[in-house]
């Protein structure tokens, strides 16, 4: 029993990681039908924004609030910059422009912070070990879990209830009527765009406690694992995005636990593979939306 | 009010109007009949801002300003409401959601929570399903719904694109009945309509559109014949 409990926190714990990576895609893609691969760059800006002020930071809340706010301001510029022109242009662009500003953003990087690997000391002590009950587990896993739900139920509330909440869901639903009715389309988009870059910066955080260690490339796996979790949760549905990252963590932490040890090396393939076989069943995602179908 | 002058729309090579020019004033109504694809919608949309502007030529005037690069989102904020052909409701939405989306280029917030409260009086179904998602709604239902929300705007001219489409005749008068109350309150209204005989009847001026040309208008006795004798035909040769 002992030992379910421990694989079940750590399954929600990862779950809830690769839930917040991909609502922060889901989010743009539902609003603004953009598929931003330059998201694995914000997780990435987050951490390094970690690594440069955290030694001269007061508090530690002080560096989580830097972090979140280059993140934002990046998400903010981007979207002004390089998607706001192009707006009307076919997907296919889009995808291009989100790939070019992945590799753009990296290779600043690269030239600036070099391409050798950076170790952070930020809320080590987060990672120790810690017992509740029998279970072990450390408190960053029930920060993860905590971190999560609080986001999640906070865009939950936004999303019903605040005027710009209301005016994303009708623009993900159908932007031209939504223009029509005066929706400001540049205000939603940056909404959106600045709401993704918050969630995203939280994961980048909590990456960065986690791993501990930093290189330009930091984020692009995890970009890849937000990305199938948007698309098996329904491309466009934002309680799906969740639903896929949570799927995809807890995927990866059984077949760790059923995996005999000399496929555990393989577990991502397996992974992947198994998501394959959910796409095949159900094409269009748990939660399908005539977006998501279009798309 | 609103003055239309040489509207031309083009999808790439295809020209779907050509040439349309029309004035609506306050309280008055123009009616824009014609068979399917005779460019009734793209003239409406074309109003409204829903096209992409470089699909339009010509002019577009409100009050004498014209609408020449205005956005659709703008062209809102002036006054100009479209109730779209089938509906466009936001089906994930609540009842009371889509109607506050009517609101959003309004600043008198504590006006908007009036207005909220009389089209539920004036359309009592809409009340009672006020916190359903407008999915689960029915056609007619809908379509009030649709109404309700571009009034929620205040307009000062209401577009309307086939509103009778899909809705049984018992639906269709209280739509007509709606509308003319609007009239009444001195809304200029452009009714795109299939019931040409209908719209006629409710339109100070209605004019026929052919593969995007206006044909004829109904100002006279001999243009209404006209008109009346072409749907005739139309719906003998559909059948």
């Amino acid at each position: 029993m002992t030992e379910i409990m421990q694989h079940v926190v750590n399954a929600i714990s990862l779950g809830s990681l690769f839930a917040l990576f991909s609502l922060g895609i889901a989010l743009i893609f539902g609003v603004a039908r953009i598929i931003n691969f330059a998201l694995g760059e914000f997780l990435t800006f987050a951490g390094y924004t970690i690594f440069v002020t955290v030694g001269f930071m007061w508090l530690p809340i002080f560096v989580v609030i830097a972090a979140i706010l280059v993140v934002v301001i990046l998400a903010l510029v981007m979207e002004r910059i390089a998607f706001r022109p192009l707006r009307e242009a076919p997907a296919t662009t889009l995808l291009i422009v989100s790939f070019s500003l992945s590799n753009l953003l990296t290779n600043i990087l690269l030239t600036t912070a070099g391409g050798r690997a950076k170790t952070v000391d930020f809320g080590s002590q987060f990672v120790t070990p810690i017992s509740i009950g029998s279970v072990r587990m450390t408190l960053l896993d029930l920060v993860t879990i905590g971190v999560t739900v609080t986001l999640i139920l906070a865009l939950s509330l936004v999303l019903r209830y605040t005027k710009i909440g209301i005016q994303l869901r009708a623009a993900a639903e159908d932007f031209g009527m939504a223009k029509l009715l005066g929706v400001r389309a540049n205000v939603v988009v940056a909404s959106a765009f600045a709401i993704s870059g918050v969630l995203a910066a939280v994961a980048g955080i909590i990456l960065t406690v986690r791993i501990a260690t930093l290189t330009p490339s930091f984020g692009n796996q995890a970009v890849i694992v937000a990305f199938i979790a948007t698309v098996i949760g329904g491309l466009g549905s934002l309680t799906g995005a969740a639903l896929g990252g949570f799927f995809i963590g807890v995927l990866t932490i059984f077949l760790e636990v059923v995996l005999p040890s000399e496929f555990q090396s393989f577990r991502d393939s397996f992974v992947f593979g198994l998501i394959l076989v959910v796409l095949l069943i159900r094409p269009n995602g748990f939660i399908p939306t005539p977006t998501g179908e279009r798309a | 009010m609103l003055e239309v002058k040489n509207l031309q729309v083009s999808y790439g090579s295809i020209k779907a109007v050509r040439n349309v020019s029309f004035k609506c004033s306050a309280g008055e109504a123009v009616a824009i009949v014609g068979p399917n694809g005779a460019g009734k919608s793209s003239t409406v949309n074309a109003i409204a801002g829903a096209l992409k502007s470089s699909s339009v030529q010509g002019n577009i005037k409100i009050n004498g300003k014209s609408l020449d690069g205005v956005s659709a989102e703008q062209r809102a904020g002036a006054g100009i409401s479209l109730v779209p052909e089938g509906h466009r409701i936001f089906k994930g939405l609540s009842v009371r959601e889509n109607l506050s989306l009517g609101a959003t280029s309004r600043r008198d917030r504590a006006d908007i929570e009036i207005d909220m409260n009389r089209m539920m009086e004036r359309f009592p179904i809409l009340g009672r399903l006020a916190d359903r998602p407008a999915g689960t709604l029915s056609g007619g239902e809908q379509q009030q719904l649709a109404m309700a929300r571009a009034l929620m705007a205040r307009p000062k001219i209401l577009l309307l694109d086939e509103p009778s489409l899909g809705l049984a005749p018992l639906i269709v008068n209280e739509v007509f009945a709606v509308l003319q109350e609007l009239r009444d309150e001195n809304i200029a209204i452009v009714l795109v309509e299939q019931m040409a005989l209908r719209a006629m009847d409710f339109a100070d001026h209605t004019f026929l559109l052919h593969h995007g040309v206006v044909e004829t208008t109904a100002d006279d006795a001999s243009g209404k014949e006209l008109i009346a004798a072409y749907f005739k035909q139309e719906v003998g040769n559909s059948k």
